[in-house]
């Protein structure tokens, strides 16, 4: 993984001092609110329903076992034991005090770890698919350039105040898992006719209250010409993004106003104005990151791994379990990615405390060449395990209550922190995900539900990225009281499609039960392979409709 | 408004700008549309770019702006200006920042300076500022 230079420390550094002033500022007085608000943001404070909230930038997902104790070290010392991580691969502590924040910054810098921009109208922590590098069906791996785009948006002068916030996300794989169609820009990094590598730019994908499919804007775009173009896109955005209207500013919004190709023309009439000098050390720049991820020096001595294993594991069913829907094929013969997840059937989903997160960060020590990733769906991952230590790994997981074996089945909810805790949400969230985990838990366990997925939030904002699942769960106040409406049909991934709205919401206490009756009916009229969604688009919204409500 | 007072410079210096001049300088709102800045004339020596609000950066592209249409004259940043912002100001290409009495008592002598010191912080991308180099160009520059 990358590891600082000097430049890198300085620059966390700086901006952890300059925060403490900032701070020092707002506690004698001499900030105000209004003033402050902004600052803080940019340093991923915010001020949330009971207290304030600091979110931490995983770039990338990529986490070192010592970042992940640092981070458990902050949960015990400054907040009440836990973290919650989020789609973005962010960690959020719910309970920091505003005059211990800087001190939380010191320590993060010490681990080279930072907050800046995870919040506030700038670009945000770039994401990337969960199993970058290691993905046996992975092209290009994406990360250098997940870390090249990390270093040229960090403090970059010209978009720190942009009309609203803006997200990145990029993938090096056909197979979409860093769900790259629902952010302001998705990069697919790939081979070029020539194999060379280009990026697919992708423009205009989000969620909240308008959600949206991106659209592809300029395809195989060289490296070289990658950042200036990215620049252009920016330029263009922080001068035409529409500033009257918060819900309207978003790139989705200046691109559908203005339309596809009067967009990409001002991008490209941009694109000509810059001084490609200015670039120039892009590529050598990419090129001195790449070294940085040439992966662990892996044990090659493959023997019959399998029959390796304890003989206990042969029989134990329940590690069987796990190694089928939690264990994903790695591209080293050999070795194999192990899934670790944060949804234990009826608990809170993305939650870990600080000794669940000491001991993955020790597992991973032990048997992960130490380092871990942050998923999308708020889940761990473990990239490098020999396959003959999966046993010991899942041993060692069950042990702290990690090895529920619901990766990517429904009960694998994402949800938002809702009413629980977020000053925006409508509704709870975090309890309905809970009974829904429960029970369905119970329904994965008869029948294979991999094609269902279930996203949880508690208001229009759309943060658990309900209108991409194929059963989104959106909360609501309705009169005063808690209302749930359902879509279905969203994808997140490659194919990406946004959910249609079932019908009229329902009671937090009906939702359990109305998910397990669409998912009953979809197993029983599904066809081979086919998916929630895709028996959705075959058999109609009426179909669904008539047995959901009831 | 108050009246300008202070002018801050990118190599850190305050002085007190010259109120006759203040007055004939140009001003550019920052709501502009960067394709009306042609009517800016090339030949004026110092144009102001007026910031309208705290969380509003147009104007950091409008500098940007000013550059690509061959304006080489002096860039001041005026309005809505803090103290925090002041860093991104110079790199972004302003020569300086014009500050009301009323703001420089509102955020006090001591976080002017503070921001001041150094007035432009590192990079990792080139920046209109000479005064330091990017340090992408940096790291290349001693290997």
């Amino acid at each position: 993984m990358y590891i600082y230079d000097d430049f890198d420390q300085s620059i966390v550094e700086q901006r952890s001092a300059e925060f403490r002033a900032q701070v020092e500022r707002r506690l004698a007085g001499k900030l105000s609110e209004a003033e402050f608000k902004p600052l803080r943001l940019m340093n991923g404070l915010y001020l949330q329903l009971h207290a304030y909230m600091l979110r931490v930038a995983i770039p990338y997902g990529v986490l070192s076992s010592k970042q992940l104790i640092k981070l458990a070290d902050i949960a015990d010392k400054y907040d009440r034991g836990y973290g919650h991580f989020t789609t973005r691969q962010n960690i959020q502590f719910n309970w920091p005090k505003l005059v211990e924040t800087p001190d939380i910054l010191d320590e993060l810098a010490s681990v080279q770890m930072h907050a800046i921009q995870t919040s506030g109208n700038c670009i945000r922590n770039v994401t990337s698919d969960p199993l970058a590098g290691v993905a046996a069906d992975e092209d290009i791996d994406p990360r250098p350039l997940c870390e090249l785009l990390r270093q040229w948006s960090t403090l970059h002068p010209e978009f720190a105040y942009l009309p609203r916030k803006f997200k990145f996300a990029v993938t090096g794989s056909a197979v979409d898992r860093a769900a790259i169609k629902v952010h302001d820009i998705g990069l697919r990094v790939k081979r070029g006719s020539n194999n060379e590598i280009v990026t697919d730019v992708w423009v205009g994908g989000g969620q909240g209250r308008t959600p949206k499919i991106a659209q592809l804007f300029k395809a195989d775009v060289s490296i070289e010409e990658l950042v200036p173009y990215l620049e252009a896109i920016m330029r263009v955005y922080n001068r035409y993004g529409r500033r009257d209207n918060k819900y309207k500013a978003r790139i989705k919004i200046l691109l559908a106003e203005t339309g596809l190709e009067a967009l990409q023309q001002q991008v490209d009439e941009e694109y000509k104005k810059i001084d490609r000098a200015n670039f120039k050390f892009v590529k050598p720049e990419l090129e001195r990151i790449s070294a940085y991820f040439s992966g662990p020096d892996y044990d090659t001595h493959v023997t019959d791994n399998i029959s390796s294993l304890p003989g206990d594991a042969a029989v134990d069913a329940n590690f069987a379990a796990w190694k089928k829907q939690n264990v994903k094929p790695h591209k080293q013969t050999g070795y194999a990615i192990a899934m670790v997840s944060l949804k234990p059937a009826g608990g809170i989903p993305g939650d870990a405390t600080s000794s669940q997160m000491r001991a993955v960060a020790e597992i991973a020590k032990r048997y992960s060449h130490d380092e871990l990733r942050v998923t999308h769906r708020q889940n761990l991952v473990l990239p490098y395990v020999h396959e003959r230590e999966l046993y010991s790994v899942w041993k060692a997981l069950q042990e702290m209550d990690l090895a529920e074996s619901n990766i990517d089945l429904p009960s694998d909810i994402i949800a938002c922190p809702g009413l629980d805790y977020c000053a925006l949400a409508t509704a709870r969230s975090i309890p309905i995900a809970q009974t829904v985990s429960a029970r369905i838990r119970k329904l994965e366990k008869r029948t294979d539900l991999s094609g269902v997925s279930v996203n949880i939030s508690g208001c229009i904002n759309a943060c658990a990225h309900h209108h991409v699942a194929s059963i989104g769960v959106l909360g609501l106040n309705k009169g005063g009281v808690e209302n749930y409406q359902l879509t279905l049909g969203g994808r997140h991934n490659e194919n990406a499609s946004i959910g249609e709205r079932l019908g009229p919401g329902v009671s937090g206490d009906e939702v359990p039960e109305t998910i397990e009756r669409i998912v009953n009916f979809y197993v029983d009229v599904r066809t081979d392979g086919e998916s929630l969604s895709d028996t959705y688009d075959r058999v109609g919204k009426d179909a669904f409709k008539e047995v959901a409500y009831v | 408004m108050s009246e300008i007072t202070h002018l801050l410079r990118n190599d850190g210096t305050v002085s007190q700008p010259d109120q006759q001049s203040l007055e004939l300088l140009t001003r550019i709102d920052g709501e502009l549309d960067p394709s009306d800045l042609g009517t800016v004339s090339l030949s004026e020596d110092t144009v102001m770019v007026v910031f309208n609000g705290v969380a509003d950066g147009r104007g950091f592209s409008q500098a940007k702006a000013l550059r690509d249409i061959g304006y080489t004259g002096k860039i001041y940043a005026g309005g809505y200006i803090n103290p925090d912002q002041l860093s991104s100001a110079f790199q972004a290409g302003f020569d300086g920042v014009l500050v009301t009495e009323q703001r420089w008592q509102d955020y006090g002598e001591d976080s002017w300076q503070a921001a001041l010191s150094p007035a432009v912080g590192l990079s990792y991308i080139k920046t209109h500022s000479n005064q330091l180099d990017s340090i992408w160009q940096a790291r290349h520059n001693r290997l």
